[in-house]
This record gives C-alpha cells, structure tokens and sequence, in this order.
C-alpha cells in the first residue's frame, strides 16, 4: 500500500471497513440537502494531518507477528500481521511537544524505535528486534536511584526521573531496609534504649550486636523477641526469616534467603527502590515472596554493543511499552498494571518459623498461616477490577512524562525520544496509606454508623463499623496492625459512665490484668485517676465473616476465636497504697479485670492509652506463639486466633449501654488504627499513637 | 454496506422529512449570542408550552462538519426559558433512529418527569412524549438526554433551561454560555450505565474518530462556547450583563479565569453573598452565574488546562472567547442582588448515607461501593427527612456527583466547611477527597446518584437513592 495523507476526517487506523463506511457516511450526508443542519462557528485550525506508513517489524531477524506498533505521544495502538507489518497512522502533531518517535514493542525484545520518521513514502519503516537473554545476572549491581539533592550523574534514576524520585525518596518501600522497628524485631533489640543502666532496669541485656547498614559490631538492648535469637536459639544465625527478601531486595549477589543485617549501601539505604521493582521480569504468585521467588528478577547479562550504555546492556521492565531509551532498555509486563507486582511482597503464606513448634494440621491444613494476605483479599473483592495503583498511586497531571529531566528548563519532553504523555498517564510513586506522612487514605476506608434508644435512665447506641472504601480488609497487611472501636457517651461536658455492651478486646491494651479468683485489689503498678475495667464472658463467640477459614465456613464461631465479651462496669482508682487499689465505688463481679487508662477525651494523635474492656471493639488478625501468647510478631507464629478485620464492603455491628443522666445524650464514636499492639510498642518503646480513621457522633 | 453506514443512510432519510429551519452550509460568523430561546406556544403566562424535535444533525465545529444530533436543528438547543412557579410543557418528539429522554438537570421535577430509564421507559423513535412540571427554583439548569447519554450528548443533544425569579435585578444584557468539549465518546468504552447494554447503536461513531482526543486530554480546538470555536462576544463598554454558565462536555472540565471573576450564583441560584475566586472550576454538568460589568478593555475567557486525573496540568492555557467591548464607557455600578447572607449548616457528625467512589485511570469499571449499575443497592430515605450523605473518592480521577430531583447543601470539602451555605445538585470530588452534603428528602421516587462524566457514569458510576413516600 503506498504511503499517503489523509486528513482529520480520516480514521487513525488502518482499518479499512472503518474508513470505507466513513466515506461513505459523509458522502451520504452531503448528498441529504434537507439534513438538519446547526449552527456552527468558524475558526480553529484547518485539517489536520496523519501520515500513513507502513512499519516492518523482525525479532532476531524474521518478521514477528504480534508486535505492538505505536507512535509516542499517540494512544493509537497497532499490531503487526504474520508478515510483520502493520500500517499506522503517525500524528505529526505530537512534534509540537515531543519527539517525532515510532516504535516496536514484543514481551521478548527491549522496545526498538526510529526517530523522526519523516514524511510519507512508499518505503516502510524497519524496525529490528532482539530477544533479550532471560539469564539473572547475579553479577550485575543494583544501581544507584539518587535523591533530588543527589542526581547529578545519569546513572541515577533521579537524574532524569526527577518527579518520581522526589515522591518515592519519602516513602516506606524507600525506608524498608532502614526501618529501625523493623531492626528491632529481626534483632530482638531497643535501639531506643541508649544505655547498659537503662537497659537493665527494663529487663534487657546490654550487649553486642550488629549495626544496620554498615555491619559494625555495637552495643544494644536485647530485650524481646527477634528473628535472630526466635529462629537461631542455637548459636549462629542460619535462618533470617525471609525478612531481607521484601525488606531489602538489592542486596547484591545470590538472590533470596538473606540476612536482612547483609543490607548495606543502596540495598540498606533505599530498601524498594527503582532498579528492583523494575528489574522484575516475571511473577511466580506460587514461589515465595520477595525476591525469594516470587518476583522474577532479570538483572542484566548481556554485554552492551556500543560503549556509553554502562557495563550491561540496559533492561528495565514497567508499564509501558513506549520506552525506547537505550539507557533503559523498556520492555513492557502486565503484572505492573495489575497487583501481581504487589503480591510479590503484600501476601505472605508462612509456614511455622520457630525451630521445635508446630501448626495443627487440622485447621491449617495447607502446613501455612495466611501472614499477609491484602493480594487476596483484594483479588475476592468486590473492588479487584480496580488495581492497587488506582489508589496508592493516584495520578500527577502536572507530569507529561516519568522522565522529566527538562521540565525544568526546556518543557514537557522527557528526557531522549520523549513526548508528553496524556494528564493522569504518570502515575506518582508514594504508595498512599494510612501510615504515609500525610495520613493519605486514612478517612476513605471506614465508617462509623449510630444509632441510639434512650429507655429506663439508659442509652443504647448500636455502632455499625463498616469497610466502605478500601479494596482491602481494614487493617491489613501487617498483623500487628489493629483498629479500635472507642465509644462514648455524654450530657453536656458530662461523660456518661458505660453499663454494659461490646468492649475492646485484649489487644486493646492493658497494664495488668487479672482473672476471676484473683485479688482485684492488688495491682502491682496503679495509679490514681487509672482505671479498671470489669469484663465477663457470655460463653457465646462472635461469628463473624473474615478472611479465608474465618469467613468460608471452614470454621465455626468457638473456631474463629472472638469470644463475646461484656462490659460489667468501669471503677477508677482513688488511692494506691503499696499494691493495695481503693476505687470510686466496689469492683462488681466479672471474668476479667483490666487495669488501664482512660484518657479524656481521644484525639488523633494522641500517645495510645491502654484500652482493653472499654466501651467499643477491637479488629485485628491475631497471631499466637507457641507459648499462647497473642498478637505476637509474624515470626513466632504458630496459630491465628482470629481474624475479625474487616474485609471489602463488610461491616460489625456493636452494642454500647451508657447510663443516661439527660434526654439526649449524645454519643460519640471512633475508630482508631494502631500500628502495633499495646504491649509490643510499650516494651520495645516503639512510638505508638491513636490515629483516627473515622469518627461519628450522635 | 457496514451497518454505521446503512444507519447513516437511514438517518439522512429522516433528515428529507425534516420540517426545520437548515442553517447554511457556509461558515457562520465567529460572533457569538445566546442559544436561540425556545417559542412559548401558550399564551397562559403561568405555562410555557415549547416542542423539542431531536433529530440527526450535522454540526460545523470549527471548519470542519461532523454529523452528530441536534434540538429543533440548533447547537445547543433552544434555551428554553420560564419563571419560578411556571409550569413547563415541553413536548419531546423523537425524530433519532434510537430512544431517547430529556433530564431536567438540577430541576426537583416529579420522577416521572425526570428522563430517566430505571423503572420506567425512554421515548421511542418516531414518539413524542410530553414533560410537564411545575418549576419551583430559580436558577441555570439545563436539559440533555438521560439514555445513551455519553452518545447522544456529545453529539450535541443539549441546552439550557433558565429559570427566572421576580426578586432578581434585570441587568442590560443576559449571555448564556454552554461549553462543550468535542469528541469525547467512544462507542467502545461503554458498558450500558444509561443505556440498555447491547443496544448502544454506533451509527455515527466512525464520523467521531478522528476527533477521539487523547485520554480526556482536552484539545483546546475542540472546546466550543455555544457551538462556536474560540468566539468572540461584541458588546458596549458600560453594560452590565447576567453571564450563566454551563459546562455541557462529557468529561472534560473547565478551569475558567479571566480578568475579574464576581460570582452570583451557583448550580442552585443565587449564592448567598457574591463570590471573587481567581478561578472558576466547572465540572462536567456543574452551572455557576457571573455578573460583567464592562468597562472599555476587551478580555478573554481562558481555561487552564485541568485533567480529571488530579486536577491542574501541564499544558497551556487557552483563550476559550473574548469579550470585545466597544466604547470608552466606564463599568457599570455592581447591581443590587437580594443575596440572603445565609451561614452554612453546621455539620451534625454522622453520616447516613456513604458513597464510595471507585475505579482507575484509563479504566471502565467504575463503581459506586463496589458495584456498578444497575446491579446496585438502593439507599433509601423517608420523605421530609434529613439526611448526611458522605462521598469519598477512593478512585484515580476526579468525580462529578450530581443528585437527581434534589438540591443538596455542602457541609463539608476535605474536612473544611464552606464560608458560605452551598446548594448544588453536581459537587466535583477530587482524588482522596470526602465530600458531606445535607440533604432534605423532599421528593418522592427512585432517584440516580452518579458521577458526572458521562463515561463513568456508562461505565457503572451510578446509583439509586429512594425517597420513599
């Protein structure tokens, strides 16, 4: 077909019934001298026009059929036939603020391009393509992403992506390997404890240790659990949990089951950066997470053909297939449009860690605990035709291009064979969460609904605590995480005291707790203006719908763990003598006592108070070690206990008596995440505040 | 023949039997005007009584001719004008080759009255189906079909309806502006939100190709102010005219600023004290009223350029009409308008209703609480009682709401309460954003609840919400 111009009239495919019917079409409403005709105005441009070419596309030498056949800066999208060929219509107007560039991309072969492909001719435009070799390259050394205040060469990613890097430099993927809370609890250390007499009087042992990121010897706390001394009780560490393979995957070398304390340089300093996640290749949803498997990593192996192009030959894998950079070497994977790339680390099936303790076969008959399972949730929701991006990495319409180097100096191109993107194609790479800086997202998820009967010098307020926004359970990912449901009564500046109904579990904190048959008078640690909170049990439990066995019937309500608790009263303490408690008014009778805090009013932000038995509910995936203690790190895990988060769409509905001293008492509710539970942040003095997801007053 | 051209054809053949005006084949002047207003048929002045034939068309937009569909052969169809109080016939022929509606956006109008196909059925081809309502606010509404909508608007099914009050200063002169962005729909991005799935016919889409604009990048040679490109509006300097506003495009928004904005009115009438933004933002379906006072400086409209992905982008602005004054006169005095002063609503604290906004750039599934219409759960309220609506926009674009057969005010956007009552019946939600409105459940019927972008909306974002009697 020889090369031809057509004009805006014509179609920007090649497809030659579309363009047959639309002569046609617009010869018939010529012809119709009594159409209807509106009013229209003049001016604007003239006719636009396409160049109509004919590109030949070959892989390793033999025309490829399949190949996708585009121009930059143009949606249009061609695909070659079995000759290699596909004829495209190329937009001379992207020249206006962009490079003239058409380009040939195939799953097997780094996106070959030709620049500036001129005018209309009869000749098509050839492109070669060469499968690249799918070989890991453990030789290879993962590169520098740079700063913004640190991008001066271009082989730092921030050199030319200077948007994307200023977004992701302030980020956790950015902080994974760093992350001093993640040290802790693979170390068993306080590194907030700075001192041998403090450490002590904590119950710790001051001794050596290794220091994140530079492997030197240091003195530490060792207090608490950890990874090293859970996994290793014998001597040397061999078994480092797979932490490293998602907390710190550029670790050089063999990939997979490293020591998270092997992170130094850029695999310490920049945790998820740029040249692993877009290293990765392929997805194995079935190998294990990280880099252990799961993510696919192709470092590259080839020698480059030309010098200038570094010591390998460039491959890098993302989104788009319109990158023909050589510098970057684009090939385009599906998994980053979808979640795949996410579940390589945010869904974590594990099996029992702790050398000598075992699962019960019987409920896990999979010989794994469903650790992290946001992917999964995610992908049984009603929100999976919505990818992960579509609200962790919003879109930046100020950005024509991720390269966008020259922004500052020279307008929207990217940096080399560059064009403006369409608004929205960029997407910002912050990961938003409840837990980013800004507390992004954190008032989309949930939702508090009251309502409220006052009967008999009694208020009853029925709170519906509802996922309404997140494609996710609320909390996810983690297993430390929890959300608190705190609930309120009040007459004016009068806070109503609570007289029964749905209280917070365990998890929720407390400074001491005793059981029925205990001295509720002795306390080792009160303090006047604390509180004790009295709990009893109905023998019932609660049968919620959760994730997996805890919601698919596989379990039933004893099963599922959430034993229906009742609050009794609250007491407050009024004198301490020794361990001997007084309190406001006798502690009745109950199956738990909780001695806690009760602060006066919650706000966001503020230092976490220990809640457990007041007036509300508690969400969370409850992981057991083998000594039965609760909420514990993943790594000690023998068992969930429950697993009541709250999955897409889902809600609990909860029941709160208050004692009514007005005719409309108003009652407040909110619902607080906590990143770690009570006890955990307490003893390692991880810093730990109530952040308010959602809050709702009636 | 392909089946688009055979309904071409088809539509031309209609065209013969047409009893229209045919506006002239040569380029019309770049002057621009009000629509044309629709002619009252009856003499009662309680009743305005107008017919509204929808018909194929062929629009000139700039140079080029493109078919498309039109009211009583006019781009946009007749402004149709009445009084707080009138009661409005409008007799709706059908003259397309598919059914159709007319929705009377932000219009409290009874169910039956209100375009819509949920539960109840559209106009057929060769029908007429006669609107009739009493109109009870004052204000810049505007009318469209509520069927097929991503088609049949963009193809220049629109116009304005104005509603008048006596309490109101008449000034020199009225301007209506309706914007429109061309070539928005693509017949293979829909899914049946408005329309019956399966029955979207195509006819005119390979007509529409080669004005496909890039992912909702607005090509500024493709926005028109009354079905004009880049106009220019002749007046004398000392004239104080009523400007309303009306973003009629699909998707595309309108980040409007020129010299001095005063703001009079809002999507419900008169706002409560004049308004001075340096920007002026309308959604897709949004309406606001300005007042210009000339003085003897011509100015532009520019819009700057502004994505539903996030808002303000890179891009240029553009002159979207300029204003040509004629004399030296100064500007006019600032007219007295009986603005009330009313606060906003304190916010209550709870919430009654929750909608969560949801889907991804480039995408079609878009979702209202994880579902798409019309499989959806309908919210329901009891008449005369008032409600908190939520809306959170956990999505990766902005998103026009817009409420049927209600008003509603805004309490709250993002957490900050307006410093002024703001009643509205289309409210832009941006990315992350929550956004509470108040409403009062006065009207009776099954009411849609959806985004704004009529490719969302085609795409599921849409919803019922009942009054119940």
């Amino acid at each position: 077909m020889s090369a031809k111009t057509m004009t805006r009239h014509s179609l920007p495919s090649s497809s030659t019934p579309r363009g047959a019917s639309l002569a046609l079409c617009l010869a018939l409403v010529a012809a119709c001298s009594e159409s209807e005709r509106s009013a229209g105005g003049t001016g604007g441009a003239g006719p636009d026009v396409f160049v109509r070419r004919v590109v030949a596309v070959t892989l390793d030498g033999v025309p490829v059929a399949g190949a996708s056949v585009l121009q930059g800066g143009n949606p249009e999208r061609w695909t070659t036939d079995d000759g290699g060929r596909a004829e495209i219509s190329i937009d001379p107007t992207i020249a206006e603020v962009g490079e003239m560039v058409v380009m040939a991309a195939h799953s097997e072969a780094r996106t070959g391009f030709v620049y500036d492909p001129g005018p209309a001719t009869p000749d098509p435009i050839e492109i070669a393509l060469r499968r690249f070799d799918r070989t890991d390259n453990p030789a290879y050394v993962f590169g520098d992403p740079g700063e913004p205040t640190r991008r001066e060469s271009t082989g730092q990613c921030a050199h030319c992506h200077g948007t994307i890097n200023a977004d992701w430099v302030n980020t956790s993927h950015r902080a994974a390997a760093k992350n001093p809370t993640v040290h802790d609890l693979y170390a068993g250390t306080v590194t907030a404890i700075a001192t041998a007499t403090e450490c002590a009087a904590a119950g710790g042992t001051w001794d050596l240790a290794t220091e994140p990121g530079t492997g030197a010897s240091v003195s530490r706390c060792h207090l608490g659990d950890g990874v090293l001394p859970a996994l290793n009780p014998g001597g040397a560490p061999a078994a480092f949990g797979g932490c490293a393979d998602c907390h710190a995957p550029g670790i050089d070398g063999e990939l997979g089951g490293r020591d998270l304390l092997e992170a130094t340089g850029v695999a310490f300093e920049y945790g998820v950066h740029c040249d692993v996640c877009h290293r990765t290749e392929s997805i194995d949803l079935s190998a294990p997470a990280g880099v252990a498997g799961r993510l696919g990593l192709l470092r590259p192996s080839e020698k480059p053909p030309t010098p200038g192009l570094g010591e390998w030959l460039p491959i890098m894998f993302g989104p788009r297939s319109d990158v023909p950079n050589p510098l970057m070497g684009g090939v385009e994977r599906a998994h980053f449009h979808d979640g795949r790339l996410c579940a390589g680390c945010h869904q974590l099936d594990q099996p029992v860690l702790v050398p000598g303790a075992a699962l019960d076969g019987d409920r896990w008959p999979d010989a794994t605990l469903p650790i992290h399972s946001t992917y999964n949730e995610w992908q049984t929701g009603p929100l999976s035709g919505s990818p992960c991006a579509s609200c962790h990495m919003p879109p930046d319409p100020s950005v024509g291009n991720g390269a966008d180097l020259y922004n500052e100096v020279a307008g929207p191109e990217g940096v080399a064979t560059g064009w403006r993107r369409a608004p929205g194609a960029v997407r910002r790479h912050v990961w938003l969460g409840p837990r980013d800086a800004a507390g992004s997202l954190r008032k989309l998820g949930a939702a508090l609904f009251i309502d409220k009967t006052l009967a008999a010098g009694e208020v009853v307020a029925t709170v519906s605590v509802e996922n309404v926004g997140a494609g996710h359970a609320i909390p996810t990912g983690e297993p430390l995480r929890s959300l608190l449901l705190l609930v309120e009564a009040h007459c004016g500046a009068t806070r109503l005291a609570p007289t029964g109904g749905d209280v917070v579990p365990d998890f929720g904190g407390y400074l001491e707790r005793k059981l029925a048959g205990e001295d509720w008078n002795s306390w080792v640690a009160a303090k006047v203006g604390q509180v004790v909170r009295v709990v009893q049990h109905t023998g019932k439990f609660h049968d919620y719908v959760g994730f997996g066995p805890f919601g698919d019937g596989r379990f039933s309500a004893a099963e599922k763990g959430m034993a229906q608790e009742r609050l009794v009263a609250v007491r407050t303490v009024v004198g301490v003598q020794g361990q001997s408690v007084s309190f406001d008014q006798p502690l009745p009778v109950g199956d738990v006592a909780y001695l806690g805090e009760s602060p006066a009013t919650l706000v966001d932000g503020a230092p976490a108070s220990a809640l457990a038995g007041a007036a509300g509910f508690g969400f969370a995936r409850v992981l057991v070690g083998a000594d039965g203690r609760r909420m514990v790190p993943h790594f000690l895990a023998v068992d969930v206990a429950s697993d009541n988060r709250l999955l897409p769409r889902a809600k609990f509905v909860s029941e709160h008596r208050f004692a009514a001293s007005c005719a409309e008492p108003e009652i407040t509710a909110r619902l607080v995440h906590r990143a770690y539970p009570w006890d955990l942040a307490r003893e390692r003095r991880f810093e730990l505040t109530e952040s308010v997801f959602a809050e709702a007053r009636k | 023949m392909t089946r688009n051209a055979a309904l071409v054809m088809l539509a031309c053949l209609g065209c013969g039997e047409a009893n229209e005006p045919v506006a002239a084949r040569a380029s019309p002047p770049r002057v621009l005007s009000s629509p044309a207003e629709a002619v009252d048929l009856d003499a009662d002045p309680l009743v305005v009584h107008v017919r509204l034939r929808a018909a194929p068309a062929l629009h000139r937009i700039g140079d080029s001719e493109y078919p498309g569909f039109a009211y009583n052969g006019q781009l946009p169809g007749p402004t149709i004008r009445a009084r707080v109080g009138d009661t409005l016939v409008v007799e709706l022929e059908n003259a397309l080759e598919f059914d159709t509606t007319l929705h009377w956006h932000g219009l409290s109008v009874p169910y039956a009255m209100d375009g819509v196909t949920w539960q109840t059925g559209a106009v057929k081809p060769g029908e007429t189906f006669t609107y009739s309502f009493e109109v009870t606010a004052a204000g810049t509404f505007w009318y469209h079909p509520h069927f097929d909508s991503e088609r049949q608007v963009d193809l220049g099914l629109y116009g304005a309806l104005i509603v008048e009050a006596p309490t109101e200063p008449a000034l020199d002169d009225e301007l209506v502006l309706i914007f429109d962005s061309w070539g928005e729909f693509r017949a293979e991005s829909g899914s049946g939100g408005h329309g019956t799935p399966g029955t979207r016919p195509g006819a005119l889409e390979p007509a529409l190709g080669p004005l496909h604009t890039n992912e909702h990048t607005p090509d500024p040679g493709r926005w028109t102010v009354n079905g004009l490109v880049a106009p220019a509006f002749p007046s004398r300097s000392g004239t104080s005219l009523r400007v309303r506003l009306i973003n009629a495009s699909n998707d595309d928004y309108l980040d409007l600023h020129w010299s001095q904005i005063r703001q009079i009115a809002s999507d419900q009438g008169l706002l409560p004290a004049l308004q001075t933004p340096e920007r002026l933002l309308l959604a897709p379906g949004d309406r606001a009223e300005v007042e210009w006072l000339l003085g003897g400086d011509d100015f532009g409209i520019h819009a700057e350029p502004y994505s539903m992905h996030g808002g303000v982008a890179l891009g240029e602005s553009h002159e979207l009409l300029r204003v040509e004054t004629e004399g030296s006169r100064t500007a006019p005095p600032a007219p007295e308008w009986p603005f009330s002063g009313t606060a906003a609503s304190s916010d209550p604290g709870s919430t009654d209703i929750v909608y969560v906004f949801t889907g991804d750039a480039g995408g079609s599934d878009w979702r209202i609480n994880g579902e798409r219409y019309p499989d959806v759960t309908i919210e329901e309220l009891d008449l005369g009682s008032t409600a908190v609506l939520e809306l959170r926009n956990a999505s990766a674009t902005e998103h026009p709401f817009h409420l049927h057969g209600h008003a509603f005010e805004v309490l709250a956007v993002g957490g900050v309460a307006p410093a002024v009552r703001m009643l509205e019946d289309t409210i832009n939600v941006r990315i992350g954003e929550v956004v509470r409105l108040r409403l009062h459940a006065d009207n009776v019927g099954d009411w849609m609840a959806h985004c704004h972008l009529l490719s969302h909306a085609e795409g599921g974002m849409m919803t019922v919400l009942r009054v119940r009697p």
